[in-house]
């Protein structure tokens, strides 16, 4: 369950908390019952709330920061090969035409700049974005997860998974929620 | 988040919402934006001056080739480099305080290496063919020459062009979602919606966010050090005295740092009282940017101090010579100005009074920005004055242009730096409500 798009939006409830402590217990308890999958949606990024797949995730990231990295570092390097041994060698002040000294700090700003794009394109392409819409968007009061919102949403795809829910909503103090079912 | 917090959350909010949205008039922004916008004609029209007749406008000459665009090259780029501090070695070393100031210096670091980005492509002399730079394939056959430190700068830019840019709009994306959704008009909403890429803020969503957003930082913070090395080492890997010298990158970046830090507190000082940010920008963060630029000034003097050493201890004629025109000799104003800008001045800052009297320190840190002006005026200008022999020795002054083009380079900033204030939000709203939330936890009292 690590990402959020393999979540379906069709079936669930969208609930909403007012405190951290309880959106977080309501986490806990999705994942003790096994009821979901679970989404939460807050205003920023809440430490505890631990879904399956959170390390994972993280360390996707960084290897795809490092190979991003390494990429740029090897195209740097060849193509500087290329241009200056294979295709245009031009000896400036007798020196080598491979000086790989002088390449160096190229390809270390090249490594910083291709780990920084990839950096970048899995923190947006990797989390489903861009998305302009989305189902989330339009649940009651959804426009408040980038103020001060904190939300919960919990697929229910079984026969009692409703009322298994909605019981463990009560508990952990949930302000409101919208139940949506299949075609409505 | 305690009640306290959320309504510190809820007052930040609706201020920085205001700045955007709000109805207000605000007279010392428009004043502000004038004169910008007047700055940023005349540095159009200085631009329009060197490629239209030559870099003959400028005071260059034999021996002095290297003069203003290359000084203020060096300037704009090191200031940039507090921005990048802030946002990136604070935020690796976890240091919450940055959080209210590091989306402002973000820009300011955005916006400076745009005015760098400026004087190196004029300084070509041939602006219409500057894409000679670039390794693409051409008829002629041509390739860049890599072990020129041209090249190195070139790149060295780019980067550090893109990954502050990168690294400003990443930290914007959930800040922009906060703007979609409060936006007043079907235009704005529109606007930053499109701009939010389609930012919901799940948890899916905040762990990979943090995860790129901390690498991020970890790779900029190579950049803090490495741009600058780079930069100095167009000066370091010539053979001219003053110049040929192993201390140039950790000296050239101390100087970044401490140049960098005077400009963050000379915009800061005005603009939080301009922007009604004094909650969020505390005598807190005066004192702790006081800190650093009493620390970063003591490298730099340190530097100075060991420029001078090595070239007595050198025992080489040239570089005593350039030692003494600095000290007693044609540089000497101007060494001595940078001593008392950079070196004396700042240690005032060892008084914790000083560093929370924001006037005293706005007037330090416009000297400081002075002071390290007229220092990258000395190791450019006045080693090119006098190199090896006598007879080749000259002299150099800065023309209108040359001028022009400095004076003008501030239009350019602040004129974005303005519309930058009035257009997105100044202060990180998820990361200060992060930070909020965390107090609230250390206070024990979340509910």
């Amino acid at each position: 369950m690590g990402k959020e798009e393999r979540i379906s939006f069709d079936s669930g409830i969208m609930a909403r908390f007012e405190a951290e402590r309880d959106l977080k217990a309501a986490c806990s308890a999705c994942e003790e019952l096994g009821v979901g999958p679970w989404e939460a949606f807050t205003p920023y990024g809440v430490d505890g709330i631990e879904k399956p797949g959170t390390e994972s995730a993280k360390r996707s990231v960084s290897k795809g920061v490092l190979v991003g990295a390494c990429l740029a570092l090897a195209i740097g390097y060849a193509l500087f090969y290329y241009s200056s041994v294979v295709d245009y060698p031009y000896r400036v002040g007798g020196r080598p035409v491979h000086s790989w000294p002088a390449f160096v700090p190229m390809l270390f700003e090249l490594a910083v700049l291709g780990g920084a794009l990839t950096a970048v394109g899995l923190a947006l392409f990797g989390n489903g974005m861009p998305a302009w819409a989305h189902p989330v968007f339009y649940f009651k009061g959804m426009e408040d997860v980038t103020g001060e919102g904190l939300f919960l949403w919990v697929s229910c795809e079984r026969e009692g998974d409703f009322e298994q829910v909605e019981s463990l909503l009560r508990e952990a103090r949930a302000l409101s929620w919208e139940r949506k079912e299949h075609g409505k | 988040m305690n009640q306290g917090a959320k309504e510190s959350a809820a007052r930040l909010d609706s201020l920085i919402l205001g700045l955007v949205f709000g109805a207000r008039r605000r007279v010392g922004w428009w004043a502000a934006l004038a004169v910008s916008l007047g700055l940023l004609g005349l540095f159009v029209v200085s631009i329009a001056m060197v490629v239209g007749r030559g870099i003959g406008v400028w005071g260059l000459n034999v021996p002095v080739a290297w003069g203003f665009a290359i000084v203020n090259f060096v300037w704009w780029i090191g200031i940039g480099h507090a921005g990048t501090f802030i946002s990136a070695i604070l935020f690796v070393s976890e240091q919450s305080w940055r959080a209210s100031i590091n989306r402002f210096t973000e820009a300011m670091t955005l916006f400076a290496v745009a005015c760098a980005g400026v004087f190196p492509l004029l300084h070509l002399g041939r602006i219409g063919v500057w894409y000679y730079l670039l390794p693409y394939p051409n008829d002629q056959g041509l390739w860049p020459q890599w072990r020129s430190p041209l090249m190195w700068d070139f790149i060295a830019i780019l980067s550090y062009g893109t990954v502050s840019a990168l690294f400003w709009f990443l930290g914007l994306v959930p800040d922009l979602a906060r703007f979609r959704d409060r936006a007043p008009k079907l235009w704005q909403r529109r606007v930053f919606g499109l701009l939010a890429l389609g930012w919901r803020g799940s948890s899916s969503q905040w762990i990979r966010y943090g995860q790129a957003y901390l690498l991020l930082g970890g790779l900029a913070t190579a950049l803090v050090v490495s741009v600058h090395s780079i930069v100095s080492m167009d000066f370091a890997i010539s053979l001219n005295p003053g110049w040929h010298s192993t201390i140039f990158p950790p000296y050239f970046v101390a100087g970044a740092i401490f140049s960098g830090f005077a400009m963050v507190v000379t915009l800061l000082v005005p603009l939080r009282r301009m922007l009604g940010l004094g909650e969020w920008i505390t005598l807190r963060h005066f004192d702790n940017m006081g800190k650093i630029l009493l620390l970063t000034s003591l490298v730099v003097t340190h530097g100075y101090f060991m420029e001078a050493y090595l070239a007595w201890h050198s025992g080489d004629p040239q570089e005593m010579e350039l030692l003494r025109q600095r000290l007693s000799g044609d540089a000497s104003a101007v060494f001595w100005a940078t001593i008392v800008f950079n070196s004396l001045l700042p240690q005032i800052l060892w008084a914790s009074s000083v560093r929370r009297n924001l006037g005293l320190l706005f007037v330090l840190s416009l000297l400081i920005n002075v002071g390290m002006w007229l220092e990258r005026y000395l190791i450019v200008v006045s080693t090119l004055e006098q190199r090896f022999l006598p007879a080749s020795w000259g002299a150099f002054s800065g023309s209108f242009w040359d001028w022009g083009l400095f004076v003008g380079s501030f239009g350019l900033f602040f004129t974005l730096l303005l519309l930058f204030v009035r257009a997105l939000p100044v202060v990180s709203l998820h990361e200060m409500k992060e930070h909020l939330a965390h107090e609230t936890k250390e206070g024990g009292s979340d509910g």
